[in-house]
């Protein structure tokens, strides 16, 4: 009887310890935690809408979120849009940035892919995919160029799709599409 | 557990010899009908065949060589023809525009890591020459989807040319048949003249030197699971035939599914082995990301070629009762 | 056999002899996932490096209080606070490192090498010769995962941590830095550590 509780005893210390060790070590370490979280997502919101200086949370969901650029004088610019979709392996997390009034897209960047190294991964590349993504008309849908164009024959609602890689273009242009038919419907009710 | 008695008269560890013929013959026959879709390559893509064939085939005699020597095994198994099949079959799966360097990490992956690391010829579980490409698809994977069109077709845009199941799958444009059936199309060298390949391939089947159900099964199952998906939509699925035709599916029925080392033994697993092909190719083809996928099926049933030995081994007088 | 008995052998048997990748096979998964990139495996070895020392001391010195019944459970609370804190760490002060390893931090609670060793080494020895068995662990280990991420980091991607090693010239073996190269790069490491063994056992 005497050794079960023994037993008990010394689990119990083990465990208490190591909470009270762990609660001091995750209070230490949280605010740099947020720190880095929160830094990550307001580079992206300067890059993709351009001037902002503060920026405003309007929706916050697991898988799509919307947030507001301000610049200096406090002035709307424009939002950036958090969303993620399917790839051709496994999930891609864009951000894009549009104007205020919905009709431009400023530019657009992916945070997270797994898409195949050298081939969809080139979704991430400026020159080759991301360039196309400037300045595009939003007022309808984005639509893949396939075969792809000669840069001055895109028109302003279309991007080129990567040779090679249709798969991972067409995934990125999709979620796109699919983000962009939300944030109109969420701007326009408020 | 069933006691296996007197097991190993019923089945012999591969290579077996099937018709009393050593294994060199067999393998010199091969070979030969093998010459058949070389030929077609080498007219419809010239110097760049040939430049593919002699890298693969010498990487691939000079590996084998290699791992002989290393392993003190006699030298002169380099010539039983096994290390000179897988040269010339890898060689006809590649992009008639690939890189030499390209080709010889192929022909060495293929021997060094598909047939000698598991003990040589006989031990592999894996085609050999498919290992090779498959390694190489992961490692080079833009330089091994991009196709240059025949020398003897007149093509403006050389720089985006498609097979004719890439064509179909991404773009929706079916080649003609007629094409399909000379070779005149896009693709890796071999898969190009399918009427070569029936030729070659008829003959090693009434030589008897290839299971029959092999191929029989693959080109049936394909057929028959495509033509299922055609009938129930002609607008979205292609034509049944057209799968047959295009792309790698006749080679690898013919000369890669049948490998002895990596198929089945018995008549029942050979059938099994066969329509898991057919089904595999028609599942990437129509809803997989790549366009062709006669390569990872045959590798994918490859696996399961011992477990399939194993549970379809013929029962013996006396064991296992009702059923 | 005296040699078993120095505390020279307890640093440097996990170094070679009983590496517990090479030749033990324990701790394959994050071996597999995380050596990619060397700048990966620094990171993984270093975080194995704290959590397999940090637990070898405490398990040792309490070695004498916890009943036998309840060692591992014991065992995997002491582990699992060392992880978490190294976990932590690394998210506040190294974000870029943290989302690279993604899970595998975590997972060292669970990766063999660091409870084969409370079990087999630090619960039966005191707390010196503990450290010295946990640091030459650790150290076989990430020399293990160096081996490996140099090997696929070099091929598939002409670098080493990040800097160019083969020129232009070189055109990236992408397979190596994908889940298959893993596999492939493990096993040829494996099959020459031992091939060298059986050599050197020989001679």
């Amino acid at each position: 009887m005497k050794s079960r509780f023994y037993m008990i005893f010394v689990l119990t210390l083990v465990a208490v310890i190591s909470s009270g060790l762990l609660a001091y070590f995750a209070v230490y370490t949280q605010p740099y935690i947020e720190k880095n979280k929160k830094a990550e997502i307001e580079k992206a919101i300067k890059e993709v809408v351009p001037g902002t200086i503060e920026s405003k949370v309007l929706k916050d969901e697991n898988k799509f979120k919307i947030f507001a650029g301000y610049d200096k004088d406090g002035k709307l610019l424009g939002y950036a849009v958090y969303t993620v979709g399917t790839g051709f392996q496994d999930l891609i997390t864009i951000m894009f940035g549009v104007d205020k009034h919905l009709e431009k897209m400023y530019r657009l960047e992916v945070l997270e892919q797994k898409e195949t190294p050298g081939l969809g991964a080139k979704i991430t590349d400026e020159n080759i995919f991301l360039k196309f993504w400037k300045n595009k008309n939003i007022r309808g849908e984005i639509i893949l160029a396939k075969p792809p164009k000669g840069e001055s024959e895109l028109k302003d609602n279309e991007v080129n799709a990567i040779s090679g890689a249709t798969i991972s273009s067409r995934s990125v242009v999709t979620i796109v599409n699919k983000a962009l038919k939300r944030v109109k419907e969420e701007v326009k009710n408020g | 557990m069933k006691k296996q008695y007197a097991s190993e008269f019923v089945l012999s560890s591969s290579p077996h010899i099937r018709n009393k013929e050593s294994v060199p013959k067999i393998m010199y026959w091969v070979v030969g009908t093998l010459m058949l879709p070389v030929a077609a390559s080498i007219y419809f893509f010239r110097m760049n065949a040939i430049r593919i064939l002699l890298i693969s085939i010498i990487f691939s005699l000079l590996t084998e060589f290699v791992f002989l020597l290393a392993r003190k095994k006699d030298t002169s198994a380099v010539f039983d023809g096994s290390a000179l099949i897988t040269g010339i079959l890898l060689a006809l799966t590649l992009p008639p525009g690939l890189k030499s360097s390209y080709v010889a990490i192929g022909a060495f992956v293929a021997i060094a890591l598909g047939k000698q690391v598991f003990g040589g010829l006989g031990y592999n579980i894996f085609n050999p020459a498919l290992v090779g490409r498959a390694f190489l698809q992961a490692a080079f994977p833009v330089a091994m989807t991009t196709w240059v069109p025949p020398v003897v077709q007149k093509v403006v845009d050389a720089k985006t040319f498609a097979t004719p199941l890439g064509g179909f799958k991404f773009s929706h444009v079916l080649a003609p048949y007629k094409d399909l059936l000379i070779g005149n199309t896009g693709g890796s060298l071999g898969e190009t003249s399918a009427i070569l390949i029936i030729i070659g391939g008829l003959v090693l089947l009434f030589k008897k030197y290839i299971d029959w159900r092999i191929p029989v099964g693959i080109l049936t199952s394909v057929f028959v699971f495509e033509g299922a998906l055609w009938l129930a939509n002609s607008e979205k699925f292609a034509n049944p035939l057209y799968f047959l035709f295009a792309g790698g599916l006749l080679l690898g029925a013919f000369f890669m599914a049948t490998d002895m080392v990596t198929s089945p033994l018995t008549p029942k697993g050979s059938w099994i082995y066969a329509i898991g092909i057919g089904f595999l190719v028609v599942l990437i083809r129509v809803f997989g990301g790549l366009p062709e996928g006669v390569m990872y099926s045959i590798l994918i049933m490859n696996s399961f070629v011992p477990l399939l030995n194993r549970y379809t081994r013929p029962k013996i007088l006396g064991e296992g009762g009702k059923k | 056999m005296d040699e078993n008995k120095s505390y020279l052998y307890d640093f440097i048997k996990g170094l070679w002899k009983e590496n517990p990748v090479l030749v033990q096979l324990l701790g394959m998964c994050p071996t597999l996932a995380v050596t990619n990139a060397v700048e990966n495996a620094i990171a993984m070895s270093v975080a194995v490096v704290f959590v397999l020392t940090a637990s070898a001391i405490i398990i040792s010195l309490i070695r004498k209080l916890i009943p036998a019944q309840v060692r591992i459970a014991s065992y995997i609370v002491v582990i699992a606070t060392f992880v978490t804190m190294a976990d932590r760490y690394l998210a506040a002060f190294y974000p870029a490192q943290s989302k690279a390893l993604g899970p595998f931090i975590p997972l060292i609670v669970v990766n063999c090498i660091i409870l084969g060793r409370m079990e087999a080494f630090a619960s039966k020895n005191g707390v010196f010769r503990s450290i010295l068995d946990a640091l030459g662990m650790s150290f076989g280990f990430a020399i293990a995962l160096l081996l490996m991420s140099s090997f696929r980091e070099i091929l598939g991607n002409g670098t080493w941590l990040n800097m160019r090693v083969l020129g232009s010239w070189w055109d990236n073996w992408m397979v190596m830095i994908l889940p298959p190269g893993a596999f492939l790069t493990l096993g040829t490491i494996v099959g020459v550590s031992r091939f060298i063994q059986t050599k050197l056992k020989k001679a």
